[in-house]
């Protein structure tokens, strides 16, 4: 799909470039976005020993228009900048006119949209090219491969069940002269088992993004899913510790270490929010010996990640780099408009989380602690991570309790907390690899993660429990 | 004043009987059909470090046939007639190909006189017609001072930077006045105007309805990255957005008292929950668990204990699902979970889901009453268009009590007061639940001492516990000062498990737990 020849942009164009021409010591700019989205949706409901049965079919069609106008305005200048979702059935002149006069209103430090990509866009790949030539029939693909899972399931009750099929097409056109054009697909699959026989309180609820059908392998996800319900059993409350070990998965570790590089936008450190810059340690407290360190790399060309891009929101290339080295930051992420505010020189650095793995196996870490307690959280209920204070804290949903490399109890409930910066004094990273994808909307940002699938906190973690 | 249904949306309103009838026409015995159009107008102004505006625009239409127990939606923003129109026949033809055959009976919507007669409350019936047919445009709206449909972003914007600019110079006076505090980072004020206008038809009715929430968010951030907040707002218009004194106290003095706060030890508390916190327990607790489609996905343990008339609360345990909520404890508004008919066209009446420790059935859709042959009620929601329509809360809250804040307090020893909510989650089929708290206020010997508390690791405090332990241990409530008792409710949102986000009022009195875990 080419929106570039969206019967609507010329009109867009037309009436934005009419309103400037009325106010040309006024009107900077503009950004027109065009998104065409599809989207199948089956919700379905278990039985025991059985393909799934569907309760919910839905077929979505999303065409939508979206214009920034940025202006320049009063004395000392100021710059004014305005979003608007345009009704493509209303007047679109009313509608630009009503975009620039909010832009009047916002008074932000001037900046300069740029007017040059630095660098060639390069080509990317963001969409499964099954999904994008027939998504009905990928749809029904996947459809098909979690039946063949589920009906031959027969220590488990499988309850639930959502999938979502979604192909997007984004177009955007600046008057600067920048243009682009993405396309991206993404699987939403969600599974809720519970182990036979009924009744019982113990239900596992999991979920996966994947970007291409290969990616997501639901046949294998839904194996862990089973193998991980069937090793659950009787459950007990954790004991209260104010300096407990425990263990967290790679959905964890993504989720910490998103929130651990989102203190390196130097927009954080414009609007004084805390934030972390070149050479700043990572941690809080004396690192110890036998710890890892953590290194991370932002990598916006990795094919089919969440974070995949050819181009940033500001329309620039964007490029890969290591970050955090060593537990030391080697950049900031500085896009066009804060490296004006800032004086510093944008580098566009964005993209894929890519944190370097640990040198030895689960089992392995697990057996290095001798007879101190671990606590594995297979899933934590909800896992809050404040941004700014680097803080996070959770009600465990579902643990094991490992001692002498061995399980020891299963463990649920006592809430469990912890700072980032700490837990980074004191870690192991397992050698084995993960790939995380999440599409953003909703509660949660887009975010790609590759990396270790498990890392062993032993400071800055405290539990409150029996 | 009533906000009137909007001019602009007349002819697409008038299109949906004749779009209902291509879904529907003939095979009325075996299916089931609505149209929804939904219009969402956004605007908000941030006033900031950074100031931002924006205004959005979304509108889209949904297309449903339930046949078979099943729901199959087309749904759309391409919202030109002779587009839709096709859609609507391609549609029909798609399913009448698929089911030639049917194995279930239809379902039969109620007539105006039904719902009459199975009555409604007073904002619903002062807003019926007289002669009322499947034919007559109904329209409802909540009583608003200042109609939402004409206010303009210039005035939000006012509001935004007046009140920015009065909480900074108190914080920096704040701040002189005692050199243990630092001055803050910066105080950020949103303003957020949202007008929602659905129109329903289906074969018995055609009904819109406007749903005005307006929120003034207001926080105040420390370098060190600790923050308080105030919210003020609520279903109405501009006239909700004013902080009170103790709103203003919050942004500009505690969020430096945080920088300073001592850190809780992990254990066991007698806790005091504000209106706040105790809605998130009441919406976490036996909110998620009486949800219809998690009984009848067999996820809840709520269904075996209604049947089994297990007990799973003490005598002050009753909680409320209450759609058509417009007004509560000392206000004349209601919250954003309040509205007049659910997603499917279901008209809102409140349900005990919670009694004295006894549960009903549970809140339902179409759908999952159908499958659970349980009585509906006005809880299918959906996030947008875009997004299915599934069970979902709408206002949740614990009854009101007979004491004071001041008696609560005074009955604490040693305890804390949670006033304001960071998150919450359910476990349905587990039974547990776990409610954020920002900090804790300390109470000692009946007073509250001054002393904050933040959680073990210097963020916010998670209280969690399992549901049925924590409703044993409600000890008393406060009062409301409502005439029906209906508790102070806070705008709230849900996203059920972790996405499909909709709002949810909740809220409750001031609630005494004998303990919780704090962590």
């Amino acid at each position: 799909m080419n929106l570039s020849q969206d019967t609507m942009l010329p009109r867009l164009k037309e009436a934005l470039d009419k309103v400037k021409k009325n106010n040309l010591d006024q009107f900077y700019a503009w950004k027109i976005v065009i998104q065409h989205k599809n989207s199948l949706q089956t919700l379905m409901v278990g039985k025991e020993s059985a393909p799934f049965d569907k309760y919910q079919s839905r077929d979505v069609l999303d065409h939508s228009y979206k214009i920034d106008v940025y202006s320049r305005h009063s004395e000392p200048k100021a710059m004014g900048n305005a979003s608007f979702t345009i009704d493509p059935l209303s007047d679109l002149n009313i509608q630009v006119e009503k975009t620039f006069s909010n832009s009047l209103m916002v008074s932000n430090k001037p900046w300069d949209l740029s007017t040059k990509v630095n660098g060639e866009y390069e080509t990317v790949l963001t969409t499964d090219p099954i999904i994008a030539e027939n998504l009905s029939g990928a749809h029904e693909r996947l459809h098909l491969e979690i039946n063949d899972k589920v009906k031959n399931l027969d220590k488990v009750k499988v309850n639930s069940g959502e999938l979502f099929t979604n192909l997007k097409t984004t177009y955007f056109e600046m008057s600067t002269g920048l243009k682009g054009q993405r396309e991206s697909s993404d699987i939403y699959f969600e599974i809720a088992l519970e182990k036979l026989p009924l009744p019982n309180t113990q239900e596992v609820l999991k979920f996966k993004n994947a970007i291409s059908i290969g990616d997501a392998n639901l046949s294998k996800f839904i194996d862990d899913i089973v193998e991980e319900t069937l090793s659950i059993k009787e459950t007990q409350l954790p004991k209260t510790s104010d300096n407990a070990t425990i263990m967290i998965d790679g959905e964890s570790i993504a989720d910490l270490m998103q929130d651990l590089v989102s203190q390196l936008s130097a927009k954080r450190e414009y609007d004084k929010t805390p934030f972390l810059t070149k050479d700043d340690s990572v941690l809080k407290g004396e690192k110890k010996l036998k710890s890892d360190k953590l290194t991370l790399t932002l990598d916006p060309t990795v094919p089919v990640m969440a974070m995949t891009t050819p181009y940033t929101d500001e329309g620039m290339k964007p490029f890969k780099a290591k970050v955090i080295s060593n537990d030391k930051v080697n950049f900031q992420l500085i896009n066009g408009r804060i490296g004006q505010y800032l004086g510093k020189e944008p580098n566009y650095i964005d993209g894929n989380i890519i944190v370097d793995v640990g040198s030895s196996s689960k089992d392995e870490i697990l057996n290095s602690i001798g007879s101190k307690e671990c606590i594995e959280v297979l899933t934590f209920s909800s896992l809050l991570i404040n941004s700014n204070t680097l803080t996070w804290s959770s009600e465990i949903k579902l643990g094991k309790l490992w001692k002498n490399g061995k399980i020891h109890s299963m463990i649920k409930g006592g809430v469990v907390s912890g700072d980032i910066k700490e837990n980074l004094t004191n870690f192991k990273f397992s050698n084995e690899i993960t790939k995380k994808n999440n599409t953003g909307g909703g509660f949660y940002p887009a975010s790609g993660y590759i990396g270790p699938n498990h890392m062993l906190i032993e400071s800055g973690v405290k539990i409150a429990g029996e | 004043m009533r906000p009137i249904f909007p001019k602009h949306l007349q002819d697409i309103r008038e299109l949906m009987p004749k779009l209902l009838e291509t879904l529907e026409k003939g095979r009325e015995n075996d299916w089931y059909a609505f149209v929804w159009l939904e219009e969402s107008k956004e605007m908000h102004y941030v006033s900031a470090i950074t100031e931002m505006a924006s205004e959005n625009l979304d509108r889209g239409l949904v297309m449903r046939i339930f046949v078979d127990g099943q729901n199959f939606e087309k749904s759309t923003n391409q919202l030109n007639p002779e587009s839709l129109i096709q859609m609507a026949k391609d549609f029909r033809s798609e399913l009448d190909k698929k089911f030639l055959i049917i194995e279930s009976q239809s379902y039969t919507p109620s007539s105006w006189e039904i719902e009459k007669s199975n009555g409604l409350s007073k904002d619903l019936n002062d807003q019926l017609g007289s002669d009322l047919s499947k034919n007559s445009e109904v329209h409802f709206s909540p009583n608003c001072e200042i109609n939402p449909l004409v206010s303009k972003i210039e005035r939000l914007k006012e509001i935004a930077t007046n009140t920015r600019a009065e909480l900074l110079t108190t914080a920096k006076n704040n701040a002189q006045a005692d050199s243990n505090f630092e001055e803050l980072a910066d105080i950020r004020v949103m303003v957020r105007q949202s007008v929602m206008t659905n129109v329903f038809v289906d074969r018995e009715k055609n009904m819109s309805q406007i749903i005005p929430t307006i929120m003034n968010y207001s926080m105040g951030m420390t370098k060190s990255g600790q923050s308080a907040r105030a919210i003020a707002g609520g279903l109405g218009g501009l006239e909700l957005t004013k902080l009170s004194v103790q709103d203003k106290k919050e942004v500009t003095f505690r969020s430096l008292q945080l920088a300073k706060a001592k850190k809780l030890a992990p254990g066991r508390y007698k806790v005091i929950s504000g209106p706040d916190v105790t809605g998130v327990i009441a919406h976490e607790a036996f909110g998620h668990t009486q949800e219809g489609d998690t009984w009848m996905k067999g996820r809840s343990i709520a269904q075996d204990l209604h049947l089994s008339k297990t007990k799973v609360g003490n005598e002050q345990a009753s909680i409320m699902n209450h759609p058509d909520m417009f007004s509560m404890d000392d206000m004349d508004h209601g919250t954003n979970g309040s509205y007049f008919f659910d997603h499917e066209g279901q008209l809102a009446r409140p349900q005990t889901i919670l009694d004295r420790g006894m549960l009903s059935t549970p809140m339902t859709d179409l759908a999952s009453a159908t499958k659970l042959n349980v009585p509906r009620t006005a809880n299918g929601k959906r996030e947008s268009w875009r997004r299915p329509l599934m069970t979902r809360q709408t206002n949740t809250y614990f009854t009101a009590g007979d004491k004071t804040v001041d008696e609560l307090i005074g009955m604490v020893d040693d305890g804390y007061l949670a006033r304001w909510a960071s998150g919450g989650m359910e476990d349905p089929k587990g039974g547990s639940l776990t409610a954020g708290t920002s900090y804790l206020e300390e109470i000692k010997n009946g007073k509250l001492t001054g002393e904050i508390y933040l959680g073990p690791s210097g963020g916010h405090v998670e209280l969690s516990d399992p549901v049925f332990t924590l409703l044993e241990r409600i000890v008393a409530k406060s009062k409301s000062a409502h005439e029906d008792n209906v508790p102070d409710n806070k705008l709230g949102g849900c996203g059920k498990y972790h996405k499909e986000g909709v709002p949810a009022g909740c809220g409750g009195p001031f609630i005494l737990w004998e303990s919780i875990t704090c962590g």
